[in-house]
């Protein structure tokens, strides 16, 4: 029980300073620790995979991909300064209140949650079974949506010199 | 049971073709020499694709309506002819995109790719059945999406365009993941059917958990078909992103989105419960604001296209309108709906792309006397302008018309009032671009090259359909109203 208040704990104030703090970088480094903080819950919970995952992918590959982009371009630029305004803190006010009542209910009238899975039959193997099998259209589906970022990666990325001269031409031409 | 899932694919050939069109268009794009000749080719195995998907959706329309792939997509005729149209709307697209000037010669051939790929997510989301498939439908249309928005990718609108759709299109998934994983936390099912079975019998305090969470839920989608508190991207999107991508998104990614709307709603909430009370309201309300916002934001506009883009918002209200009857008789107004959109909007951004490409931009005055140089096309572009107002014998009239007395049967009253007084206000502006064909001078005399006698043909027989529509409507009225849905 206290391990789950310290890493609920952790969590928030991490959280918190992803969206408060006033540099870009200590910004980052905060959602590195949630994302890794939410992984150590989820190892809490028996689940393993889960956790590796987590570390895997959202703290190992995104959070980096973020501290990594920021080495690449010119930081001051990009100065957290947001404007405050009096209807962004009554809307975010009103957000946190619905999503804290929404979570009261949950906790207070012990509503099953995710009774469909259990928790303690999580090996892989399981897992993989259903993807497999039940959900393999899904998981088909899902590597054409990996093909499509692609192709949308390329097209934006992609050499612009054919472009450029086309758009010249186009430009003389509509002079004309 | 491994051996009945694959047995499944003979129900799934159309996307299956469709995955196959892009997975080879890739391989001949990153292969082919970069001359003309060879660019043709691309497009003629674009067709033949896309003409191979339409045959195996008219063999899948007689088929029996099924759930396949141990319930995740369901086969039936409303999906299967919403899939038709959006077939079309993306031949259309291509088509255009071939003699468009506002589209990079050398990104034509990766359009067609990225069509192909919206497509594809298109049907997944026309025939999801629980919420992985619905979700992954989403994703593939919007990433895609995203990118076709930016295609031009010198121009400050059209970057500028793509940000802003990738913002909130990221924004407004994860608010649908967060309802989604709500849902998916009180009453641990993602399929469509479990949730349904459970709605009506929730307790209040699983009703305040899930109402919002449906709210979320219907952002998702909400943003999708451009309703009106998520609109904003679309009318910067629809201006900013080349006219064929315009004409592209004005067509496939909002049917596919009213598709799995119609799904949810007839899914879930067919039993009466608190829940459908509320949803059934949220509808009307945002229907309501989303036919006046967009009809009386259109009245301003200056640019063609950005008028053709807020009419497009009011017309999404319009079929939401139709989905709140939630019975077969609205069911089958938004198809026909949909099928008299899908022509009424092809003709409009046609003549509004070929107009665009001559003299580079897309004001009002580039139409006026039209009339005196190009007759014909003058005349179908009054005539789509008519049949979108809804004025008889035209197809608008019949679909508007259709969808009216079908909220008056449901003693939907108030909702069909406001949509017959917002047809009046869209008058205004559809009526304007005719009155300018006709009563103004021209403006020169130069000969319009994208009207050549192949591409008048082309919008001639676009329009036919608007004319047969209105009158003939019984056919293909049957057809949408034989496109029932299939619960499981």
């Amino acid at each position: 029980m206290a391990y789950d208040i310290l890493l609920t704990i952790m969590t928030m104030v991490f959280a918190l300073m992803v969206v408060f703090s006033k540099k870009t970088v200590v910004a980052a480094f905060s959602l590195l620790m949630t994302l890794l903080s939410i992984a150590m819950i989820y190892f809490q919970l028996g689940t393993v995979f889960l956790a590796a995952i987590q570390v895997l992918v959202n703290a190992g590959a995104i959070a980096i991909l973020f501290v990594f982009v920021m080495m690449l371009i010119n930081l001051e630029q990009f100065q957290n300064n947001r404007e405050r305004s009096k209807s962004k803190l009554i809307i975010s006010i009103l957000t946190t209140l619905i999503i804290l009542g929404v979570f009261s209910l949950i906790i207070n009238n012990n509503i099953e949650v995710l009774s469909a899975v259990n928790i303690s039959d999580n090996s892989m193997k399981t897992l993989f079974d259903k993807l497999f099998t039940e959900y393999y259209l899904p998981f088909e589906m899902a590597t054409v949506l990996l093909l499509a970022a692609l192709v949308a990666c390329i097209v934006i990325t992609g050499s612009e010199k054919g472009i450029k001269q086309e758009q010249e031409k186009l430009q003389e031409n509509l002079n004309e | 049971m491994h051996l009945n899932y694959l047995a499944n694919i003979g129900r799934y050939i159309p996307e299956v073709i469709l995955v196959l069109l892009m997975v080879g268009l890739i391989i001949l794009e990153a292969t082919y020499k970069e001359d003309e000749k060879n660019r043709k080719y691309i497009f003629i195995a674009t067709l033949v694709g896309l003409v191979a998907t339409l045959g195996a959706l008219i063999a899948n329309m007689s088929g029996k309506a099924e759930a396949i792939f141990s319930n995740s997509i369901i086969i039936d005729q409303f999906s299967t002819l919403i899939k038709m149209v959006m077939v079309l709307g993306t031949l259309a697209a291509i088509y255009l995109s071939r003699f468009s000037k506002d589209i990079y010669e050398s990104l034509k051939t990766e359009f067609a790719i990225m069509a192909v790929g919206i497509l594809i997510g298109g049907f997944l989301l026309a025939s999801a059945n629980n919420m992985l498939t619905f979700y992954l439908g989403i994703e593939t249309l919007s990433i895609l999406s995203y990118v076709m928005a930016a295609l031009k990718k010198n121009d400050q609108r059209s970057s500028e365009a793509g940000l802003k759709y990738a913002l909130y299109g990221g924004i407004s998934a994860g608010l649908m993941l967060f309802g989604m994983s709500h849902i998916f936390g009180v009453l641990g099912t993602i399929q469509f059917a479990g949730v349904a079975k459970m709605i009506p019998t929730l307790t209040s305090a699983q009703l305040a958990i899930l109402m919002p969470s449906f709210v979320l839920l219907f952002a998702g989608i909400g943003y999708k078909i451009a309703s009106v508190p998520f609109h904003m991207w679309s009318p910067d999107v629809y201006e900013g992103s080349p006219t064929p991508v315009t004409t592209f998104f004005a067509i496939v990614p909002k049917l596919a989105g009213i598709a799995a709307l119609i799904r949810i709603t007839a899914v879930f909430f067919v039993v009466d419960s608190p829940m459908k009370i509320g949803w059934i309201g949220l509808l009307i309300v945002i229907s309501a604001l989303t036919m006046t916002v967009g009809n009386v934001t259109a009245i301003g506009q200056k640019s063609v296209k950005r008028m053709l883009a807020y009419s497009s918002i009011s017309h999404a209200g319009i079929m939401l309108a139709g989905i709140v009857v939630i019975n077969d008789v609205g069911i089958r107004s938004v198809v026909f709906y949909g099928i008299t959109y899908l022509f009424m909007t092809l003709v409009a951004f046609y003549i509004t792309s070929i107009v665009q490409d001559k003299y580079g931009n897309d004001h009002f005055d580039r139409f006026s006397g039209l009339i005196y140089r190009y007759p014909f096309m003058a005349v179908m572009m009054a005539v789509v302008m008519f049949s979108l107002t809804g004025l008889p014998p035209l197809a608008g009239f019949v679909a508007k018309y259709n969808i009216i007395s079908s909220l008056i049967n449901s003693k939907n009253y108030a909702l069909a009032i406001v949509l017959g007084l917002n047809s009046v206000v869209s008058a205004y502006y559809y009526l304007k671009i005719v009155r300018l064909m006709t009563l103004k001078p021209q403006e020169s005399n130069e000969e319009i090259e994208g009207f050549g006698f192949l591409n008048q043909m082309v919008i001639v027989s676009m329009t036919v359909p608007v004319f047969v529509l209105g009158i003939f409507w019984e056919t293909i009225m049957n057809l949408a109203a034989g496109a029932k849905l299939f619960i499981q």
